[in-house]
């Protein structure tokens, strides 16, 4: 069941800054399948660049945030794709990602969420470049070891870990007859490792991200070979074959545990008003000023310009790095916000325009003016149910010779 | 325009008064103006009505005060402008005395910050001035909202968080002795840096609390005056101020531009400056709030405000004694009270009268600040004449 192979431009993989206890990646109180899937697109190297190329999305997930919300809306804006950009958002694992990217034509853009823990998204960009990805063979035996109904909080994980092993995910294996593997993905790393005994490339996570994570890994190394992923009784086989390992990308700050000084209240405890959050949407989610006929820029929008009154304005995109100009910690509880956080007004890089932004990716209260860092998509708030994204804060790491990492990250 | 005056001034007990609704509040408040008029006031010499009030419980103010008063046969018009509220009720009342609409009239502000359950009108204050999608999202509370413009102060200036404290415990020793205050005890400068802390520099002991109160005077026109009273207080000065209202569009952060442009054009109309002030109420729902109003008010040099409450310059027998009374710190902020009662203390303090004297002081100013910190106004008062500096 050979197909045309396809051809992945470039790829990349990001995983949040936030740690749990037992030291795994996992999910910022202001992240989400969303934000991560913006994330991982922006660690897709010349993604910038390659951004009016994509024609398609398709967002794989095994755990999606809303079954209806407004997902394609955000991540579309938050990349400055069209909104008319056809986006699809699909359940699946692993072995559905290697099916797509050795099935999607270029101008596809892949994104692929596991959202923890461990934590990871994925994203590939179908064209001309990184690698080339061919489908051999795939085998399916219903084994829904892990199964999740709509509307459980948590995986149903059938009691066996035994048949899992050897009935699933091996006997699927010697189906397949990956002699010589380098990449597994969908099975947790140490267990891999285990199954497929060539295996040189694996992912922390086993949902569908660890596909991308692997052949980023795989890229980035300059290494051919075979792939597999596997999930429950389906496991798929591909071919992987690099072209050009500067096009794949990996995201990675300095970990920070995740400590929460108390738990978040009821997120319907502040209200939203549907109507002033879709007239601020594209400015907020796209980042986007405005430019007066003089050349002064305003933002948050206004009717008029903030320097000249000239009502005659037309859309810029920001600067999307600033410096600290002044800020607050705030530590009394405050309904419906986790906390405690920091907020700063940031001045962006040359430019008049300064935002109000939250602090992500760092320890509240630990910032001070002058700092210099990124604006970043995070979802700022929940308002009634509703997730309000924005830009946050994410202050630039320390430079080699400071005291780079910061262990005790109370949230 | 013709001069006004102030010939009476009351106000309630500040704090946390469940026992007292709204209309309870307003009434007493004018029940204490109305028995301070050295000649006596009756209902009927009332020809108009300012009702200051930041909320609204029990509905549509205008009415509520009029009704509460027994003031139903004349206009009632319903000021609200933040903080600034109070003062602006003034000014617009001052106005129309001044400009010949009416010879007597009454201002009352009133605001009950604790009718309703406190997580869940916690996002209803808020939203009276927060930008829906740019401001509530992040989480602007309003003490990070003053705290953006302190931390900058702060920087730019030099002072620490032991200044903002010496603040806290000025106020609370005046408002000790206040038996209106809200807050009726003495702080120290440890306790103030060591209670936890709301949102940075700012610790519990550096907000005002959240009170309930009420606050009324009594205008007159100068043809009017001498029916009332034989010292009455001149109303020399008035000044509103318009900022920005987002953070991020504020030119600078350091000052409250609201407050410059309210104090100049006090200043101008009462033909006055900074240097002429003997006493003042000016707004400290913050305490580092205070110290930068020593500045914007031209109280002293940009930058000096530190050593200013340092060297005790602000203390009653200091160069220029500020909020006597206590402050909102101690007193307590019913927002659309304060201002009101901010002239109450100056009423008081200009002929003399005051619990926490200052000594023969001739011209007193009032000022709020607030909002998204995008309004401010001023008020500056001359004692009776005859009273000499």
């Amino acid at each position: 069941m050979r197909t045309d192979p396809q051809v992945i431009e470039a790829l990349g993989t990001y995983a949040p800054t936030w740690t749990d206890a037992g030291g795994s990646r996992c999910l910022g109180p202001d992240e989400d399948v969303t934000t991560m899937a913006v994330e991982a697109a922006r660690a897709v190297p010349g993604f910038a660049a390659s951004a009016g190329r994509v024609d398609r999305v398709v967002l794989v997930t095994r755990k999606p945030d809303h079954l209806l919300g407004t997902v394609a809306e955000v991540v579309l804006a938050a990349l400055g794709l069209a909104p008319g950009t056809p986006f699809e958002e699909r359940v699946g694992g692993a072995p559905e990602v290697l099916e797509l990217l050795a099935s999607a034509v270029s101008g596809t853009l892949v994104l692929a969420i596991d959202p923890g823990a461990p934590a990871v998204a994925g994203a590939a960009l179908m064209g001309e470049g990184a690698c080339r990805v061919e489908l051999h063979r795939a085998v399916r035996h219903s084994l829904p070891v892990r199964s999740r109904a709509v509307g459980d909080r948590a995986d149903l994980v059938y009691d066996d870990t035994r048949l899992l092993r050897e009935h699933g995910w091996r006997r699927a294996l010697t189906e397949l007859d990956p002699s010589g593997a380098v990449g597994v993905a969908g099975i947790p790393a140490r267990d891999a490792m285990k199954l497929v005994r060539t295996a040189v490339h694996v992912s922390p996570s086993a949902g569908p991200a660890s596909a991308i994570a692997v052949l980023t890994d795989m890229v980035r190394g300059g290494v051919d070979g075979d792939v597999v992923g596997v999930e429950n009784g389906h496991a798929v086989l591909v071919s992987v074959a690099v072209l050009e390992p500067a096009s794949a990308g990996a995201v990675l700050r300095d970990p920070i545990e995740r400590r929460t000084v108390r738990p978040p209240t009821t997120a319907a405890a502040i209200p939203a008003s549907l109507a002033s959050y879709e007239r601020a949407f594209d400015a907020k989610v796209g980042f986007v000023g405005r430019a007066c006929t003089n050349g002064h820029v305003t933002f948050p929008p206004r009717p008029r310009c903030l320097e000249c009154h000239d009502p005659d304005l037309r859309d810029v995109p920001l600067p999307r790095q600033g410096r600290v100009y002044t800020l607050s910690t705030v530590r009394a509880p405050v309904p419906g916000k986790d906390g405690p956080y920091t907020l700063a007004v940031v001045a962006l890089d040359d430019s008049h325009v300064r935002v109000l932004a939250h602090v992500t990716d760092a320890t509240p209260g630990r910032q001070s003016i002058d700092d210099h860092g990124a604006l970043v998509l995070r979802r700022v708030a929940v308002r009634a149910g509703i997730p309000d994204y924005g830009y946050a804060f994410q202050p630039d790491l320390p430079s080699p010779g400071q005291s780079a990492l910061d262990t005790s990250g109370v949230t | 325009m013709r001069d006004v005056a102030i010939v009476g001034a009351g106000m309630i007990p500040f704090g946390e008064l469940f026992h007292l609704g709204i209309k309870d509040m307003v009434s007493n408040a004018y029940t204490a103006a109305k028995s301070s008029v050295d000649k006596g006031l009756e209902d009927s010499d009332i020809e108009a009505l300012w009702f200051s009030e930041v909320g609204s419980v029990d509905g549509f103010p205008a009415g509520v005060a009029a009704d509460a008063c027994g003031l139903i046969d004349v206009p009632s018009t319903r000021v609200e402008n933040a903080c600034a509220s109070g003062n602006d009720a003034i000014r617009n009342a001052a106005h129309a005395v001044g400009g010949g609409y009416a010879d007597v009239v009454l201002v009352v502000g009133a605001d009950k910050v604790r009718d309703t359950p406190a997580s869940a009108t916690f996002w209803d204050w808020m939203s009276t001035n927060r930008d829906s999608a740019w401001d509530m999202p992040v989480g602007l509370i309003s003490p990070a909202s003053f705290a953006l413009h302190v931390t900058r102060w702060m920087h730019e200036t030099g002072a620490r968080r032991e200044h903002l404290a010496q603040v806290a415990v000025k106020n609370h020793h005046n408002g000790a002795r206040n038996p209106k205050a809200h807050l009726r005890f003495d702080v120290t400068l440890q306790q103030v840096l060591d209670a936890p802390l709301v949102a940075e520099p700012f610790g519990l002991l550096d907000c005002a609390p959240q009170s309930d109160g009420a606050a009324a005077v009594i205008l007159a026109s100068k043809d009017a005056v001498e029916r009332f009273t034989d010292r009455p207080v001149w109303i020399r000065g008035t000044g509103i101020g318009i900022d920005r209202v987002l953070h991020a569009q504020k030119p600078d952060l350091s000052v409250f531009g609201a407050t410059r442009k309210a104090a100049k054009r006090a200043y101008a109309a009462a033909g006055i400056g900074p240097a002429d002030i003997d006493v003042a109420e000016v707004h400290d729902c913050f305490t580092g709030v205070e110290l930068m109003n020593y500045e914007d008010l031209g109280f002293c040099d940009r930058g000096e405000a530190w050593k200013w409450i340092e060297q005790g310059e602000t203390e009653v027998g200091g160069r220029l004694p500020v909020n006597a009374s206590g402050g909102l710190k101690s007193k307590g902020h019913p927002p659309g009270a304060t201002g009101v009662a901010q002239c109450v203390e100056l009423f008081e303090q200009l002929r003399g009268t005051a619990l926490n004297q200052v000594t023969a002081p001739r011209y007193g100013l009032a000022h709020n600040v607030g909002g998204p910190t995008a309004v401010a106004a001023v008020t500056i008062l001359e004692a009776p004449y005859g009273t000499t500096h």
